[in-house]
């Protein structure tokens, strides 16, 4: 049956076509399989996209953030640094600063070190990301220039900063800056506590004026570039606005010292007037009553009695007198104040003219039945003084005492002797001054009381003017009293010029380690050996970066107290501030110096030279007012430089051995004996004059500078032994008996062993041994020959013996310095260097020079 | 019979004194003074009729007497002349601000003086009105 064909074609299709959906299903399946996993990879994927693309988010977020923070910091760094801010000190733009660094470049801790003012020491200044007791450590430990330079080298450098890894334990045992955060667990080329990334401050020249050093990383990596350029840029701003800071601070101290410079000329100005209208009013009171008197009388000479005609004769007479001598007083205390009038200084006896003064007051105190007496140490004590003006100054205390005392009372002058200066006292048993007149007993018109004036007439300027006298000798003026118990006038008055006493700074503490005996005799032997009339030494105060007065010579007590000055200001703090002698030889054009000091400058000349103790600046010596009056040379300048340089060794050995008083004496010793060679040397030989000789001649021969100075304090020192020599022995004419001349020998060795404490140059001691030697071995004490002797001892040997032929000496005849210089001649080869004697003949031969040495002789 | 009585304030006492016999002899009666707060109390016990006042003085200078002076209701109408020694403008003005009636400076003339007294007094007391009149 053919139907049954039919379906089985149709089950075979049927069958195929199930075949062909399974087929079809198996790979739908199979595809929607692949469909599902490539869709679950893609909901995946976008996950992660999602929190990528958060993230992104966020990081921006951050960024802008960040930046907008930073771009604030460093928008205010700018400002700060381009701009001076009234209200800004320096302090709050470094602080602005580190924490700008710490922002933009990504590190948590940063420090900022500022090198000081003396240019010495790099000082932390400020700080982000530390603590306050690792701040306080910072700010104790401050890193020399020295120190710093040492880290500064070419392997750790990039760019312009250093990166020190602690791979290279460059620190050692020492941490370089002192602190080191825990940073916790460190992967491999992370930033480790160790390391050291620092950013010198260059200024446009070159010379680094602080730097930055950074740690702990935001990022914990190593510095990058980027972070690198960051600082550096920073760097660059930090300095422009260190400097404007600094620039903005010194404005400011100028303008207040501006300030008071313009108050100080009102007051003056105002003084000024107030001295005019004092002066006038006090001229006028007497013209006023004579012209009163005068008038009267002719008006009324008819009705008026003889008697009573002769009172106001009287009247117009004694207020005449007062009218000329108020006059006279007014002048010449304008001469003293101005400084015109010529000083005669002279020695005369002090004793004799008291006696001369109380011999003439005696008829004043007698008419008031007072007891007038001189009480004095000597009948005869000779100071160096004008005689006049001292008359005037014991004249006026002397009247002065005897006016304000009652009847039957009594006024003592007493003179007493202290060191080297002479003490006046006049005492009396007097009205007394009232404790607020004290202070001003000194002042122009003053009188205590101008109802005493009637009782006790006076003009009022006596002791302004006996002040103003003392002060010009280098001495000073005090007075005491008590009301009712009389009162006590004091003068100090040193002995001659050269010998104003010493004053150290009253403020003074002992911790500074040098005594002030040692101190006093510092600036003594300085002042002796420079022929100076004024002397200071002054110390630098590193905290203020200021120098003091420590001590000072002819100098007033006010002045030493009061004197401070800033490195880099005037005369000393330029000294202070490059560490090089300064020579001035007419200060009144010289642009760094302040004001003109008045009376303390009698000269325009004057000298300044550091003090250095290993290099550093710690102090200044300045001398003034030659006692020739000539200006200082440049032969002073390599003495006084040689004399600094032991100053500052035998400080400095004294504070190492602040304990050893075995150092102190020796020191002082030292000093004491130069002091006296000097004011011994003085006596024989013009002011200064050997070594500026021997720097002459040591130039000539072309030695190098330093050796100069060595030859120019050796001839100041080399003979400090002769002060053990009992002088008289050389009085004796002939010859010296054998023990005699055995102590003359040793002098050589004696002045080297005295110098010893203040030595560090085996030069010096070498030349002073060798001075007496000769060149053919005669000599004493080694009998060394020629070229043995060192060159400074041949020097020496010749300008010893041209000195001792010219000046004479008690046992020998003077000689001409043409016979001296053919003396010299004639033994040169045999006694003195031939060398020596040509270079000496030719710089003393040409006529300028022969002059010179005449005046020399002369003096 | 005296013209009026006249106080004479000043710390020179030459000046005092040649005032006294100036004035003495133009027949005024002369009480003196030598410092200002003398002064103010001699003002209050003698009741002068004018006041010759010098200005630098001790404890109490002579602005401060004229100016205590004529702010008193009791002494205000009593005329005061500053003789000072103080020439500049500016202290003469200071002297009419403190209400003073005249101002001479020294050296002066007592004749001056004398005739700016009469005129000053002839002058008040015709303004004055009479006590008792």
């Amino acid at each position: 049956m053919i139907p049954s064909v039919e379906l089985l074609w149709a089950l075979a299709a049927a069958a195929l076509l199930l075949v062909e959906q399974v087929r079809h299903r198996r790979s739908l399946r199979h595809e929607l399989k692949s469909l599902r996993s490539s869709y679950d990879a893609a909901i995946h994927r976008n996950d992660e996209l999602t929190q990528a693309s958060d993230k992104m988010g966020d990081l921006y977020r951050y960024q802008l953030l960040t930046s907008r923070k930073r771009a604030g910091r460093i928008k205010k760094v700018l400002e700060i640094a381009t701009s001076i801010n009234s209200n800004l000190s320096l302090d709050v733009v470094l602080h602005e600063i580190v924490h700008a660094v710490s922002d933009a470049a990504g590190f948590r801790i940063v420090l900022l070190r500022v090198l000081n003012e003396a240019g010495s020491h790099f000082e932390a200044r400020a700080f982000a990301g530390l603590n306050r007791e690792a701040i306080r450590k910072l700010e104790q430990r401050s890193v020399s220039r020295e120190e710093f330079e040492s880290w500064l080298k070419e392997e750790f450098r990039v760019s312009r900063s250093y990166f020190i890894s602690h791979e290279k334990k460059f620190w050692g045992e020492v941490d370089g800056e002192g602190y080191t955060p825990e940073l916790g667990v460190r992967q491999e080329g992370e930033w480790h506590q160790e390391d050291v990334l620092f950013v010198p401050l260059y200024t446009k020249d070159g010379a680094a004026i602080g730097y930055f050093s950074v740690d702990d990383p935001v990022d914990r990596g190593l510095p990058s570039r980027e972070a690198i350029e960051t600082l550096e840029i920073l760097a660059t701003h930090a300095v422009v606005a260190i400097q404007n800071a600094s620039l903005y601070e010194r404005l400011n101290q100028s303008m207040a010292q501006l300030e008071e410079a313009t108050e100080r000329s009102e007051e003056v100005a105002e003084l000024k007037n107030k001295f005019i209208s004092t002066v006038s009013h006090e001229l006028l009171t007497p013209l006023t009553a004579i012209r009163a008197y005068a008038e009267a009388l002719l008006e009324h000479v008819g009705s008026t009695t003889v008697d009573m005609q002769r009172q106001f004769l009287g009247v117009i007479d004694e207020q005449s007198l007062k009218l000329r001598h108020l006059i006279d007083s007014i002048l010449e205390l304008s001469q003293l104040e101005s400084g015109r009038f010529r000083m005669v200084r002279e020695p005369f006896n002090l004793t004799e003219l008291t006696h001369e003064v109380v011999s003439i007051l005696g008829s004043m105190a007698d008419s008031k039945k007072i007891s007038i007496a001189v009480e004095t140490v000597a009948p005869e004590i000779v100071i160096e003084a004008d005689r006049e003006l001292l008359r005037r100054v014991l004249n006026n205390l002397g009247s002065n005492a005897i006016k304000f005392t009652h009847e039957g009372g009594t006024v003592t002058f007493r003179i007493t002797i202290e060191g080297r200066a002479v003490r006046i006292q006049v005492e009396d048993t007097g009205i007394g001054i009232p404790k607020e007149g004290i202070e001003h007993i000194f002042d122009k018109f003053y009188q205590i009381d101008s109802s005493l004036s009637r009782e006790y007439p006076g003009v009022g300027l006596g002791l302004t003017i006996s002040k103003s006298i003392v002060e010009w000798h280098g001495g000073e003026i005090t007075a005491e009293s008590e009301s009712g118990a009389g009162s006590r006038f004091t003068v100090l008055l040193p002995v001659s010029p050269g010998d104003a006493h010493v004053i150290t700074h009253a403020s003074w503490t002992p911790s500074r380690s040098v005594s002030n005996h040692l101190t006093r005799l510092t600036v003594e032997m300085i002042a002796e050996v420079m022929n100076a009339r004024t002397a200071s030494f002054m110390l630098v105060d590193e905290e203020r970066s200021e120098l003091y007065i420590r001590a000072a010579r002819g100098l007033r007590e006010d002045v030493v107290c009061g004197t401070r000055v800033k490195i880099g200001d005037s005369i000393a703090g330029w000294v202070a501030k490059h560490g090089q002698p300064l020579l001035v030889t007419n200060i009144e054009e010289d642009p760094r110096f302040g004001r003109p000091n008045g009376h303390q400058y009698e000269t325009k000349s004057l000298l300044s030279v550091p003090v250095k103790i290993e290099g550093r600046v710690v102090g200044v010596i300045n001398i003034n007012n030659k006692i020739s009056c000539t200006p200082f040379t440049e032969d002073d300048r390599a003495l006084l430089s040689s004399l600094a340089d032991r100053v500052a060794l035998a400080w400095k050995r004294v504070s190492d051995h602040e304990r050893s008083s075995d150092r102190t004496e020796e020191t002082a010793k030292a000093l004491s004996a130069i002091i006296e060679n000097a004011r011994r040397s003085r006596l024989k030989l013009n002011a200064g004059s050997m070594a500026g000789r021997a720097v002459t001649v040591g130039r000539k021969l072309g030695l190098p500078e330093e050796d100069v100075e060595v030859l120019a304090y050796v001839s100041s020192v080399h003979d400090v032994g002769m002060g053990q020599i009992d002088l008289s022995v050389l009085q004796v004419p002939g010859q010296l008996d054998d023990e005699t001349w055995a102590k003359v020998a040793l002098h050589p060795l004696r002045s080297a062993e005295i110098v010893k404490p203040i030595e560090f140059q085996e030069q010096v001691t070498e030349i002073i041994m060798a001075h007496h030697e000769r060149m053919d071995g005669r000599g004493y004490p080694k009998g060394l020959k020629g070229n043995e002797i060192p060159i400074g001892a041949r020097i020496i040997a010749v300008l010893d013996a041209y000195e001792s032929m010219t000046s004479g000496r008690p046992y020998r005849n003077s000689m001409s310095h043409v016979e001296a210089v053919q003396e010299l001649r004639a033994n040169k080869g045999t006694q003195f260097d031939p060398r020596v004697v040509e270079a000496f003949a030719q710089v003393f031969e040409s006529e300028e020079n022969t002059k010179l040495v005449r005046a020399g002789e002369a003096a | 019979m005296s013209k009026g009585k006249i106080l004479v304030v000043d710390d020179e006492i030459y000046i005092v004194h040649i005032l006294d016999f100036s004035l003495g002899m133009e027949g005024y009666e002369v009480v003196t003074a030598l410092d200002g707060e003398q002064a103010l109390e001699k003002v209050k016990t003698e009741k002068p009729d004018l006041i010759v006042l010098d200005i630098m003085m001790p404890k109490l200078d002579g602005y401060e007497v004229c100016k205590n002076i004529k702010s008193s209701a009791a002494t205000q109408h009593i005329p005061v002349i500053l003789l000072s020694a103080k020439g500049r403008n500016v202290d003469q003005k200071l002297g009419f601000d403190v209400g003073a009636d005249d101002y001479i400076t020294k050296p002066f003339s007592p004749r001056k003086l004398v005739e700016r007294i009469n005129q000053l007094l002839g002058q008040t007391v015709t303004e004055r009105p009479a006590p008792s009149a």
